[in-house]
């Protein structure tokens, strides 16, 4: 993958563009700028089926002779190859509302996953959408690979945006309730800021790992959350409840970063330790950097699970 | 506390101004939702305590910084009593008078008034600078008299310092006096005099308030106006207590209190060599004095004991002290002179009076008896008897006639009775000082009678004076003494006037004893025979008492009381006797001044000067022999002067003044005050909270 081809999304801009729908396809037209191959595809010598042609299929796999047939471009799926099903959880807890720059977590969570969804419907892939808020999951959309089923869960997602970050973090039980619907090996994608009290997420994600699931965490925080760069004396108040602290930044800074880096160190490890792909995504990154980056190693995975 | 400029004081506003800047400073911060406050408040709740505290602290570094500026602006002050009096630098001639009397032995508020009155001094001193020429004068009588103005200050720095309080009260215009002659003869142009005392009454006793000419006068109040109280024993007497036996004295001790409130059940006490023989209470109103009296049997067997009695002590503790010196006759040394001795014993002279004055020759009478020849009288230690009875002499020489008329004089006792051998013109002529009354001539009451008849012409006493010592013992009736006989009498010569008395008379009017002093000693005269020879008194039951009681009445004691006391820095006469080589006087610490030699050769005293200690001295006498006797009856009691008891502060028209007026003077200024810049102090406080306020700011 090369990011310098990337036409580089920013935030701000795919937030300006109307619908979810367009922010999506701008975001994997900018991340698939110029490449022809499938982000999700490996190669196998096991024939499963065929397949209408798609900007990133591998144009060696279009089986000439079917198209010759049938006047169409097919190209030949292997059994590696065959439908993905693939979970999308969205973290819709109230620290996701934070937004230092143009957008929040929850919106730049809810674009970047989007963006996944729309670039797996486009490849027919299945698609399911968990969106957890305060007290569990709080929209559930089944994984189905029909046409408007991208759109749906796209209004889901927008819908999501919408109707904005509330209630402390609990994501567990819609890790767990994923858990329980995702019979084959699947795709499990999860946007949070892990903001949350329990250390729940973490294991529920090593638990869908070990179940065979391809499982990424992306991580989102703020570039706030990430250096405390105020200057100011604040007045701290929680998203999730009602803590408040007056406090100059200056004076806590050096001690707020240590005790982020170790925060960010435990989850990176606790993902690492359960074979969970982990990817920090600041709210200020390009968008379809972002999501280059978080399929980053799946194109060099041949297969989900294992 | 004042303020040179108050105005500035309104500088105290800008305090308001960090406080107002932080209220608005916690007003305008930014209220920010944020995700990850669990980090800041669990990471962050000791370093938040820290900064909180620490933004308090650099609130109240500027607040303070604020408030000193202000204060340091206004120039803030103290008015406090003067320690010492202001002080001028510069050449001048300075002369620190010292009250070192024993009054600045009061003790006040735990420092006694003569360390204060030193320190003071030594702040003057150091206050003067090194151009002033310094003398230091001391204020008590018979205090030495300065040494010259001298610009070594050190010098006279060590003297204040080695000054110690003295046991003699003060001379102010002697001191002042000096004072003046010294800062006066100095060239400086500015004189000033330092007088540091507590201004009490009793170191300004002179109707008239010392003036001070051309010299500027500064007194510098020690007791800082403090009113003072002191009660003070101011004498002590004694007399005998005869119900006490012969060690009895009645000791008499006046007191006085010297304050405005009364003194209710102070404690006195009546001591001997240590050893408390009585106690009781005494009260006193504001200003009064009153008298409290001990009657007491003194122990052990000395003819002397040194007396103290005691007050309870008080902030002056010199004056609750007074030392007596107390005689007491313990047995009457009684030298019986014999003119008419026999070899049958009942005819003896002095058969009858020896034996009633000693009966049974025990010393149940505490009479010790000497018989002695006439012509041994000479060469006889008179100082060591009390009584001389002349018992029918016929004649004296010259030289103990002159003895004893001296020895009479200095207190003896002298009883003279008559009978065959005594002739009136040898009386009348060589012995004539030592009669109390001529001798006329012997007259037989019944001449040529015998038996019954001379018995019943013979003479009886007529009248006595029964409340006299001599007969106090007898009763009305005379225990006898009037059915006495008297076959022969010695009829006096008539003479007018003088302080002789008649004591008893015979029925006919002729005088029997007659009693005359003599210098301090006292004489009687008995116109018949001590012994049965003219008259059958021996035999009745009023001889006895008569006689003993006769010799009693005559013993040679001083009166006891303060005959043998004197004040400190007085001269006590000690006296010199015959054969005495070594006269030596042990103070009450133990120093010894002795007088031999050439100061004792010819002399009967010598004057002793040694008197610088309140207490007992006691004297020993060394004979030629080298036998060393104390000599008790010229130990004496050294007492402080009262008159420096009284610490009261002086009325003002006594306390010393400045004659010219146009030098300052510190007169009515019972308690100076002086201002102690503050601004220095709050300076300093100012740059500590500055220095504070950069130390809290550099660590944020």
């Amino acid at each position: 993958m090369s990011d310098a081809k990337s036409r580089l999304v920013a935030p701000e801009t795919a937030r300006r563009l109307g619908t979810m729908e367009l922010r999506a396809r701008t975001i994997v037209e900018g991340a698939f700028a110029g490449r022809h191959r499938s982000a999700f595809h490996g190669s196998s010598v096991e024939f499963a089926e065929h397949k209408e042609y798609s900007p990133g299929d591998e144009p060696r796999h279009i089986d000439w002779r079917a198209v010759g047939r049938t006047d169409r471009h097919l190209v030949k799926r292997f059994e590696d190859e065959t439908e993905l099903t693939a979970y999308l959880c969205l973290d819709r807890s109230g620290s996701m509302s934070y937004g230092g720059g143009a957008v929040t977590k929850l919106e730049y969570a809810a674009t970047l996953l989007a963006a996944l969804a729309w670039l797996l419907g486009r490849q027919r892939d299945r698609v399911g959408l968990m969106v957890s808020g305060g007290g569990g999951p709080d929209a559930w959309i089944p994984p189905r690979g029909r046409a408007g089923h991208v759109g749906e869960l796209l209004g889901e997602l927008e819908q999501a945006v919408a109707g904005g970050a509330r209630g402390a973090t609990t994501l567990a039980p819609a890790l767990e309730r994923v858990g329980e619907l995702a019979r084959r090996r699947s795709l499990v994608i999860v946007a949070t800021d892990l903001l949350e009290a329990e250390p729940g997420p973490l294991a529920c994600l090593r638990q869908l790992r070990a179940r065979g699931h391809d499982v990424t965490l992306l991580h989102v925080l703020d570039r706030d959350e990430l250096e405390l760069p105020f200057e100011e004396m604040c007045e701290f108040r929680s998203l999730e409840d009602e803590r408040r602290m007056l406090v100059d930044p200056r004076a806590i800074r050096a001690t707020y970063l240590e005790r982020l880096r170790q925060f960010l160190d435990a989850a990176r490890r606790g993902c690492e330790e359960g074979d969970v792909e982990y990817r920090l995504v600041p709210t200020d990154a390009p968008l379809d950097i972002a999501l280059a980056d978080a399929l980053g190693d799946r194109a060099r995975r041949r297969r989900v699970g294992r | 506390m004042g303020f040179l400029a108050p105005l500035m004081l309104l500088g105290l506003l800008g305090a308001a101004a960090p406080i107002v800047i932080h209220l608005h400073g916690r007003r305008r911060a930014r209220v920010r939702p944020f995700a990850t406050i669990d980090f800041l408040l669990g990471s962050d709740r000791r370093q938040a305590r820290r900064f909180l505290l620490r933004d308090r602290l650099l609130l109240a570094a500027r607040v303070l910084a604020c408030v000193a500026m202000a204060l340091v602006l206004a120039k803030p002050f103290l008015s406090c009593r003067a320690v010492g009096v202001a002080v001028e630098r510069g050449p001048q001639a300075v002369a620190l008078v010292l009250d070192d009397s024993f009054a600045m032995g009061y003790r006040l508020d735990g420092e006694s008034l003569f360390d204060r009155a030193k320190q003071r001094a030594l702040a003057v001193l150091r206050s003067v600078g090194p151009e002033a020429d310094v003398a230091l004068v001391l204020a008590s009588d018979g205090a030495p008299p300065a040494l010259e103005l001298s610009r070594s200050q050190l010098k006279v720095a060590d003297a204040i310092r080695a000054a110690r309080p003295s046991h003699r009260p003060a001379d102010m215009a002697v001191a002042l006096g000096r004072a003046q002659a010294l800062v006066g003869s100095s060239p400086h142009v500015a004189r000033r005099v330092y007088l540091f005392s507590a201004l009490s009454a009793g170191a300004f006793t002179t109707a008239e308030a010392a003036v001070l000419a051309n010299v500027e006068l500064r007194l510098v109040d020690v007791a800082e106006g403090t009113p003072l109280a002191n009660v003070a024993i101011v004498g002590v007497r004694a007399e005998r207590e005869p119900d006490l036996g012969a060690r009895g004295v009645r000791v008499t001790a006046e007191l006085v209190n010297h304050a405005a409130v009364a003194v209710v059940d102070r404690g006195v006490s009546l001591s001997v060599d240590g050893k408390v023989l009585a106690r009781g209470v005494v009260s006193l109103p504001a200003g009064e004095r009153a008298e409290k009296r001990f009657s007491v049997t003194l122990p052990g067997t000395g003819r002397a004991q040194q007396v103290v009695v005691e007050l309870d002590h008080d902030a002056l503790e010199l004056d609750d002290r007074r030392w007596l010196s107390v005689e007491v006759a313990d047995e009457v040394r009684t030298l019986l002179v014999n003119g008419d001795p026999r070899t049958i014993e009942h005819e003896d002279e002095l058969h009858y009076l020896a034996t009633a004055l000693r009966p049974g020759d025990l010393g149940d009478s505490r009479i010790a008896l000497t018989i002695l020849a006439p012509d041994a009288l000479a060469a006889a230690r008179l100082e060591e008897q009390d009584v001389v009875v002349l018992a029918n002499v016929a004649h004296l020489d010259e030289k103990a006639v002159a003895a004893l008329a001296r020895w009479v004089g200095q207190g003896g006792g002298l009883f003279i009775t008559l009978g065959d051998a005594s002739r009136a013109d040898a009386w009348d002529g060589a012995m004539a000082a030592l009669l109390p009354q001529g001798l006329h001539a012997p007259r037989l009451a019944a001449p040529g009678a015998t038996g019954a008849e001379r018995a019943a012409r013979a003479e009886r006493i007529g009248r006595f004076e029964a409340a006299h010592p001599i007969f106090a013992g007898l009763g009305r009736d005379g225990a006898g003494l009037l059915e006495a006989r008297f076959h022969r009498i010695f009829l006096l010569d008539p003479v007018a006037g003088g302080d002789r008395r008649t004591l008893a008379r015979f029925a006919s009017g002729a005088p029997a004893l007659v009693e005359a002093p003599l210098g301090k000693g006292r004489r009687l005269l008995f116109t018949s025979t001590i012994d049965r020879d003219w008259n059958d008194l021996p035999i009745h039951a009023a001889y006895l008492p008569f006689v003993q009681q006769a010799v009693r009445y005559l013993s040679r004691t001083p009166p006891p009381g303060e005959a043998q006391a004197t004040l400190v820095g007085r001269t006590q006469d000690l006296a010199v006797l015959p054969g005495d080589r070594r006269v030596e006087v042990t103070a009450p610490d133990g120093q010894k001044t002795v007088f031999e030699g050439r100061r004792l050769e010819g002399r009967t005293r010598v004057p002793f000067v040694g008197t610088r200690l309140p207490g007992a001295y006691r004297v020993v006498a060394v004979d030629a022999d080298g036998v060393s006797r104390p000599r008790s009856s010229s130990d004496f009691a050294v007492n402080i002067d009262p008159v420096g008891s009284d610490v009261r502060r002086a009325e003002a028209a006594r306390l010393p003044q400045s004659a010219n007026p146009t030098v300052t003077s510190a007169l009515g200024q019972s308690v100076p005050t002086r201002r102690v810049d503050l601004w220095h102090g709050v300076a300093a406080a100012l740059l500590l909270f500055l220095l504070g306020e950069a130390l809290l700011t550099r660590r944020l």
